[in-house]
């Protein structure tokens, strides 16, 4: 309950990553940081001729410790083509944010620091150390964990067990944190005893309402109740070393469109018009077949034009000609690199995918003969997002890269087997139409329970 | 919410294959289609072996949007809108709407795309909420239309 209380524990660790004045000449170390925790440690350590950017999170005061540092220095979004621009020698970045651009960084050789969440202060000493190590400046590591040391030791004496009082970090959507964190290790620090602790919770985990008011947690030192900081329901979270921001967001399902059959008047128009099948429709196709091929004509040149116009568009300016000439010497320059490697593919999915969804948009207004219909009625592509959900939240995603697009095939096929035993049978297109409702419903219902059972407190 | 950014070539070795297979499954529906429109029975009367159209069709959007889905997540009302945007420019044969609808949704979600990345709103802004944001109006607009012209 006393949220302040614990903030105020944390940011005296948050505090303790101080800016160090540059010892000595900058090594030569191009470093990028792609999450907010390692962003903290680049600013305190390294010199700042050596970094080339930290996350754009770094600059937010009210979950950056070093958020001064952070304005004078370049920010990225943590995009693979802002990475392979930079050209790095050094790529740090969280365990669980940013991975395409982190699969890319390993792709191309770069050395790249993959951090956990610390969830001790055994683990913060250890990964300063890491980072002065590939920064090569071992030394500094020893001064930063002196000063967080020495801040340690300044706390007032802890109370003996059993008589501090009880405190509990609760966040929005009722999540605290337990045993095995950081923010467990600061309140014990401070010389508050966890109440999620002791009911036994580790790490992220939901405490209901209920239990916390039955947990009894102190009333908050009036000194810190003035703080206009509401207990709960807070948007952001806690700016205690919350590494997983900025994490990929998954396919979130969509809800199940209310389709509204109007069937006997769409076959009276249907009936009008294929009356009239092959023959010009109306005053002006004279021609239909020229004007059909008109049309696909400057459909196709517009499609052409928005491809190669996607392909030049981006984050970072790119010598497009220069970068066309590596590439036809089969050179691996960063432009060659973010022209075919990052903008190609994207700019070719989105033509495939739009496609798709097009074509199947107008297949399936015919089929269902319903104007309203989409590809998502049948609910295959909410039983695809749910696949996708299923592979991010289980991990999958971590050990191999294309996990989330294989769990999403796999949902798909998941839609498809009582839709094709259905559509093999006599029954009325009705049939198919409502048992798309009840796919998409339990498709959406499965995702929440996912996204219920999975330990991310900011999943739900 | 859907998303292309930082999408690889392997994504496309991926979803390239099933989305093919999905698109020759869907276009071989189109004369199926044509004659679905006089009603089941005539379809039926003229030929088509209306419980195989159907899965072939199923079939095809189950690998099509499948894949489609998988490697961009959910992109909404592309689907919806493009055929209505372009019936009246090809009538109401099913059939001759099937290639400019699948240019259309190509087109369209490309410059979606370079939308979100033209705003520069920062973090960029995710594709499947842009075209939601477009498209939920035009839907507004679609049913309201309807509603009219049942009247």
């Amino acid at each position: 309950m006393l949220t302040p209380l614990a903030r105020q524990a944390f940011a005296a660790f948050s505090a303790l990553v101080t800016l160090l004045p540059a010892l000595a000449a900058a090594p030569a170390s191009r470093v990028i940081s792609l999450n907010l925790c390692t962003d903290q440690l680049v600013l305190a350590l390294a010199d700042r001729s050596a970094i080339v950017s930290v996350t754009y999170l770094a600059r937010d005061c009210t979950i950056s410790a070093q958020c001064r540092a952070a304005a004078s220095e370049p920010i990225n979004y943590g995009t693979a083509e802002e990475l392979v621009a930079a050209e790095p020698d050094l790529v740090l970045g969280g365990r669980y944010t940013t991975r395409p651009a982190i699969g890319i960084a390993r792709r191309l050789g770069m050395k790249v620091l993959e951090f956990d969440p610390p969830s001790s202060l055994d683990m913060v000493r250890r990964q300063i150390r890491d980072v002065a190590e590939a920064l090569g400046r071992p030394e500094r590591s020893e001064t930063m964990i002196a000063a967080l040391d020495g801040r340690l030791a300044a706390l007032p004496q802890a109370a003996p067990e059993g008589e501090r009082p009880v405190a509990t970090v609760y966040q929005a959507n009722g999540m605290t944190v337990g045993a095995n964190s950081l923010i467990d290790a600061a309140l014990q620090a401070a010389g508050f005893d966890n109440l999620a602790r002791r009911l036994g919770l580790e790490n992220y985990m939901y405490l209901p309402l209920e239990t916390l008011i039955a947990g009894r947690p102190d009333p908050p030192d009036p000194q810190y109740a003035a703080s206009d900081l509401p207990l709960a329901g807070r948007e952001r979270p806690e700016p205690s070393g919350d590494c997983r921001r900025h994490r990929p967001r998954s396919a979130h399902h969509r809800p199940a469109i209310a389709v509204d059959l109007r069937l006997a008047r769409d076959r009276r128009r249907y009936r009008a018009a294929g009356a009239s099948a092959g023959a010009p429709r109306d005053g002006t196709a004279i021609n239909g077949k020229a004007r059909d091929g008109l049309l696909l004509a400057s459909l196709a040149l517009l499609a052409a034009t928005l491809f190669v116009a996607s392909a030049l568009i981006g984050r970072v300016p790119l010598a497009v000609s220069a970068a066309v000439t590596d590439l036809w010497h089969g050179r691996t320059s960063p432009a060659a690199l973010i022209l075919f490697q990052l903008r190609f593919p994207r700019a070719l999915l989105g033509l495939l995918v739009g496609m798709t969804l097009g074509l199947s948009g107008a297949v399936m207004q015919g089929l269902l003969r319903n104007p309203l219909a989409e590809p998502g009625v049948l609910g295959v592509s909410a039983m695809a997002a749910f696949g996708a959900v299923v592979a991010f939240y289980t991990g999958l995603s971590l050990r191999f890269s294309l996990a989330l697009p294989f769990g999403g095939i796999v949902g798909a096929f998941l839609a498809v087997a009582p839709l094709g035993s259905l559509a093999g049978t006599r029954g009325s297109i009705f049939v198919m139409l409502l048992a798309g409702a009840a796919i998409n419903s339990l498709a959406g219902a499965l995702t929440a329970l996912a996204l219920n059972l999975s330990p991310n407190p900011y999943a739900a | 919410m859907g998303s292309l950014v930082d999408r690889s070539l392997d994504h496309v070795a991926l979803a390239a294959p099933l989305m093919a297979i999905g698109w020759v499954l869907l276009l071989s529906g189109g004369r199926a289609l044509d004659a679905l429109t006089l009603g089941e029975e005539t379809a039926r009367s003229l030929g088509f072996a209306l419980e195989r159209v159907r899965l072939r069709l199923i079939l095809g959007t189950a690998f099509a949007v499948g894949a489609a889905v998988a490697v961009s997540g959910a992109i909404g009302f592309v689907g919806l809108v493009i055929p209505h945007l372009l019936r009246p420019l090809v009538g109401h044969e099913p059939s001759r709407l099937l290639v400019p609808s699948a240019l259309g949704g190509g087109c369209l979600v490309l410059a979606a795309d370079i939308a979100v990345r033209w705003l520069r709103t920062g973090p960029e802004l995710r594709l499947g909420v842009l075209t939601a944001l477009i498209g939920a109006p035009f839907f507004l607009l679609l049913v309201l239309r309807l509603r009219r012209e049942a009247i």
